[in-house]
């Protein structure tokens, strides 16, 4: 038997270790920041389905052509805290942000996906800039319809 | 696992040269990362270990381990190699793995 971890994990302390040859043992680690790690979403429906749900948001042009790809980069089925690699860029949400945070919101209601706000910020970005749904009320002018109707076809 | 989810793993060992640490101060740092530890059982015998069921059932259930699995140790589990590396002196009998099984662990 033998004592393994994963790869993912190693490649993190790489970045945490303080390249000074004068320091070892625990001296040698930064303080870890939360900044430091970002863990995948934690998706309660099977990433295929998930993978459709993003496939229509792209076709309604909501997200970025090809943020289906980045799909298994930001979510996984499993419970334990899988690393999103440090080269991954957040999926791009090109429309209005209140739907991506009436979207978001939802999705965490409806227990599709886990995850705080701090969370989803990260993995989401609007502009180039953290997507943050963090005190965002909903206004009678929002226009939800599209976003509605696209959960009815993969959740209803 | 699912396929799509493969993930890779390393030795342990090999990854505190990597790192040029010691195999403790990786599991330290590692625990405090919240990462798991995990056992890769040999690529020769399969074993049978006991799932602890929940305290309303009475029976033990058997589980089969193949040859070569990957399984990540409990957090208690976890925290007893660190305690062993510290000392040098690394037993695996007793250890608990967190086996997914129809809700049992």
């Amino acid at each position: 038997m033998h004592l393994v971890i994963m790869e993912d994990n190693l490649e993190i302390l790489k970045k945490l270790i303080i390249n000074d040859s004068n320091i070892s043992g625990f001296d040698k680690f930064k303080e870890i920041d939360e900044k430091d790690f970002l863990s995948k979403i934690k998706s309660n429906v099977p990433i295929k389905k998930l993978k459709n749900f993003f496939c229509t948001l792209e076709e309604q042009e909501l997200v970025q052509r090809g943020s289906i790809k980045k799909i298994e980069e930001h979510f996984t089925e499993r419970s334990l805290k899988l690393p999103v690699k440090e080269r991954v860029n957040p999926i791009e949400w090109i429309s209005a942000k209140y739907k991506a945070v009436h979207l978001l919101k939802k999705l965490r209601n409806l227990n599709i996906i886990e995850g705080s706000d701090k969370e989803f910020a990260r993995h989401f970005s609007n502009n180039g800039k953290e997507l943050s749904i963090t005190n965002y009320t909903r206004k009678a002018t929002d226009k939800l319809d599209q976003i509605e109707e696209i959960f009815d076809i993969h959740f209803k | 696992m699912k396929n799509s989810e493969k993930i890779k793993y390393i030795d342990l060992r090999d990854a505190a040269e990597n790192l040029a640490l010691s195999q403790h101060h990786l599991v330290r740092e590692l625990l405090k990362l919240g990462s798991m530890i995990w056992i890769r059982f040999d690529d020769i015998s399969s074993r049978m270990v006991k799932i602890v069921p929940p305290r309303s059932h009475q029976k033990f259930i058997d589980y089969r381990i193949n040859p070569g699995d990957i399984h990540c140790l409990t957090l208690d589990s976890s925290k007893r190699i660190e305690r062993m590396l510290e000392k040098s002196e690394l037993v695996f009998e007793g250890l608990r793995l967190g086996i997914d099984f129809g809700g049992y662990l």
